[in-house]
């Protein structure tokens, strides 16, 4: 499933072999449409809660 | 004749009163990383790794500077794992990075459907999910 959200993180398990996400949130809208995302460029960004609640107000 | 004999140098409760300073800066860097747990709901915090990307590097500083006085295993021991420590949480901090995403939904793709357990083991599929309302899809970076 994280491939098909192109999120998929191959051998990026940080103890040893394995595939992992990437950190990704992605908002669904009620017709199936990805309406806003957010992809990390480093393992401790997350996405601020105002991000997620202005592209909520948005729809 | 006496004075040509060498006198020991005082060892045992010496060595081990100068050293434990040294153990206690160390303990104390071990703690200013760990704080680093207490400020992850802050974003800002979360990302720079403040306050303990400054004030880890100041401890174990401190632990290398006792050294001048005496270069004792003591004295040493702390010190390089003071500084392993700190090297270890800023490279954490600072140096990782990830790869680029590939291939990422655009804003107004569909998303990709998929079916899988829960928690409980009850399926769930994302297409009956989104018809009840706007929802946020997460995907963690870790490993179950």
């Amino acid at each position: 499933m994280a491939r098909a959200y192109g999120v998929l993180h191959e051998n990026g398990h940080p103890f040893g072999d394995g595939d992992i996400a990437l950190p990704a949130h992605f908002l669904i809208d009620t017709r199936g449409q990805v309406t806003w995302s957010f992809i990390a460029t480093h393992p401790k960004q997350r996405p601020r809660h105002e991000a997620i609640l202005a592209a909520l107000s948005r729809l | 004749m006496a004075d040509h004999l060498e006198q020991p140098e005082p060892a045992g409760p010496t060595t081990t009163a100068s050293a434990w300073p040294s153990w206690a800066l160390l303990l104390l860097t071990v703690l200013l990383g760990a704080s680093y747990l207490l400020v992850l709901d802050v974003p800002f915090l979360r990302e720079t790794g403040l306050p303990a990307t400054v004030l880890m590097p100041l401890a174990a500083l401190a632990v290398v500077w006792r050294l001048r006085r005496r270069r004792s295993i003591g004295l040493l021991l702390p010190a390089v794992l003071a500084v392993g420590l700190t090297g270890f949480f800023l490279v954490g901090t600072f140096g990782l990075t990830l790869p680029d995403a590939q291939a990422t939904p655009d804003a107004g793709a569909i998303a990709a459907d998929f079916t899988l357990p829960d928690h409980t083991g009850r399926d769930v599929t994302l297409s009956r999910a989104w018809k009840q309302g706007p929802l946020l899809l997460v995907f963690y970076r870790g490993h179950w």
